[in-house]
Order: structure tokens, then sequence, then C-alpha cells
């Protein structure tokens, strides 16, 4: 663990029962270092801590009063910075849940991140897409 | 040292029970000694561990929370229930308390507001957010009063407060999501109970019965 590097993290949420206990449960984690850099629960305040800290994982709690869904994604794809976000609701479902991961990369990266892709065999989830094979 | 109150929780979503856990765990006189992720699963797990107290969510796949405090009780279970939920909704709200939840705790709470509550509903005593306090006494008060007056209808008195407010009956129907001829349906009862033959008397009768606010 000492060599690993610290990410970054910004719990975003309105349930303090949820925001504290998930900071809690990361910051105890013994495979990674982490280092909590912000616990908020408006939009507002969450982009202000995105943009000044620069997060590597943020997870938001949305409830679309305080922090609505549609407005954090409409941000999160304008910025450019690496980062990734991992989206769910306390109010949906406990099986729900949408990550998204935002990179810049430069051409011949897309051209491997598209091979990757296509060739079935690169996949882990190769099997699940091509059934036949399994015949 | 006094025996640890030993905790059941149940909650649907794997990452806010894992977090309510860790954070239970840091009070030294909980013990955590079961979870699960909905009602049926609770079932067993109250079933076998005979907790001191269960933390349950409301919103659940299979089973939900109202359901599963129904069955309990229904089976003759008194563990003490305190739910724990984001909903806000007067169906779950008042679902769990008729089902015979002890407790209606909001996931906004600080750990030491559910460290609190947790020892008092262990105590018997009941507790409710502070959010919902007052939703709750004006349900009481609005069941109470047409019981020991004139015996109208919640839907009755929402229409007369209407009435009260200037508003014709087309307008009372859109108010109120229904059809012009439920909402002459409904002025015609209250007639009927108030004995009263036109709007302004029943405006008038109401509002010295107490069943209707003045409209301001």
């Amino acid at each position: 663990m000492p060599n690993s590097p610290v990410r970054k993290v910004l719990i975003v949420s309105s349930h303090a029962l949820f925001s504290k206990g998930l900071q809690q449960l990361l910051t105890q984690h013994t495979n990674y270092q982490v280092q909590i850099v912000g616990v908020v629960s408006t939009l507002e305040a969450a982009q202000q801590v995105m943009a000044t800290q620069t997060p590597d994982l943020t997870i938001v709690d949305y409830d679309d009063e305080q922090v609505n869904r549609r407005e954090f994604i409409e941000q999160f794809i304008q910025d450019e910075q690496q980062q990734r976000l991992v989206l769910l609701s306390l109010q949906e479902g406990g099986d729900q849940g949408m990550v998204y991961e935002r990179r810049q990369v430069v051409p011949s990266q897309i051209d491997s991140w598209l091979e990757s892709w296509f060739e079935p065999s690169s996949s882990k989830f190769s099997s699940s897409f091509h059934p036949k094979t399994q015949e | 040292m006094p025996r640890k109150l030993r905790l059941v929780v149940v909650d649907d979503h794997a990452l806010f029970r894992a977090g309510l856990i860790s954070l239970l765990n840091n009070f030294p006189e909980f013990e955590v000694v079961g979870e699960a992720e909905d009602g049926r699963q609770a079932l067993k797990v109250i079933h076998t561990q005979m907790p001191d107290l269960v933390l349950m969510d409301v919103n659940m796949p299979i089973m939900d929370g109202v359901k599963t405090v129904t069955t309990l009780r229904q089976a003759g279970n008194k563990v003490p229930i305190l739910m724990l939920t984001v909903s806000q909704r007067d169906e779950d709200l008042f679902g769990a308390i008729a089902a015979g939840a002890d407790g209606y705790l909001l996931k906004n709470a600080e750990p030491e507001e559910l460290r609190s509550d947790i020892f008092n509903v262990a105590a018997g005593k009941g507790v409710l957010s502070p959010e919902l306090t007052k939703r709750v006494l004006h349900a009481v008060v609005r069941r109470q009063v047409p019981a020991t007056s004139s015996n109208l209808s919640e839907r009755e008195i929402e229409v007369l407060q209407e009435m009260a407010r200037g508003k014709n009956t087309s307008a009372i129907a859109k108010a109120l999501f229904i059809s012009e001829n439920t909402v002459k349906t409904h002025i015609r009862r209250i007639f009927e109970k108030l004995d009263v033959h036109t709007r302004s008397e029943a405006i008038s009768k109401a509002i010295q019965q107490n069943l209707i606010r003045k409209s301001g």
C-alpha cells in the first residue's frame, strides 16, 4: 500500500449516513490509499470541489432535488481532465447505477481502444457477446 | 459493561449497507449480527439471529419494508424496528407506522442522531425524523376533527378548503385532479353532512367548526 498512488475521491450526497459511511469505508480500505477531497451535498458545492481539487473519482448519490442527475452529467462531459464518475441513487433501486470514465487520448490510443473493443478475444465479456462460440 | 445491542441491517443498496455497518461499528454499544438486502432475506436473518433491533429500508425488491414489518408483526414478532429510508412519501411513512414500525428516520440523519434514536427505539420509545413530525401531526388532526364533528372525509375537507378560496367547481376539479362531476358529488355530500343548502353556508359552518382555515 505505501507505494500505491493516492486516489482523490469526492463524495456527493445529501444523505449523511451514506456519505459518512462511504467515507469511512474508503479511508479504511487496506489495498489502496484514498484522500477524500470533499463530502458535499449540492451540485454547486460539487462543481467547486471538482474544479479546485480535481478528484480522480466522484461518487454521486443523486436525488434530483439537491443533486440533479442530468445537470451533473452535462457538467461532467464539458470538462476534460481524467476522471471517473459513479452515479447512483438511494431513492431508486439498489441494483441500479451508472459509471463514466473521462480521459483524453491521442489518435493512436483511439485506434487501440477501438481495436480492443472490436477484438472479441481481448474482452473479458467476449463469451457473453458471442454465444455461438461456446456451442 | 452492559451487553451490546445486537442489530440487523436491511437495505438493498450494498454500498449504503456496508457504510452504515461501518459507522455502527464505531459505536461500542452496538454489534451488527446480520444483514439482508430484501425483506424475504430479512425474515430469515431476524428469525435466526433474534436481534435486539432492526434497521429497515422501505423500498426494496422482492419484499419491501412495510410488507416485511407487517409479516413480522402478524407472526407475533415484537422486535423493535426503526425504518431508515430516503422516502418521505405519505404511503411509506403511514404504511410503516400502521404496519407496526417503531420509528421512521430519514437517511439524511447524522450518525449521532441515529445512535440516539436506536437507543430510544430499543427502550420502547417511538422516533420520527423532525422533517416528518409536522406531517404526522396534521394527519392526526385531519382524521380526528371530522370524526368528532361532522364526519366529513379528508377529500370533502379539501373540497371545502378550495371552496373557501373562492374557486368554482371547475377550478376545484383542476386543483384536486378530479372530475367536475366528482366535485359536485363531494359538494352534495358536504351539504348533507353539514345540513346546509348553499356554498357560503357550508364555508361559514366549516370555519365555525374549525374544519378548514379561513382563506387569507
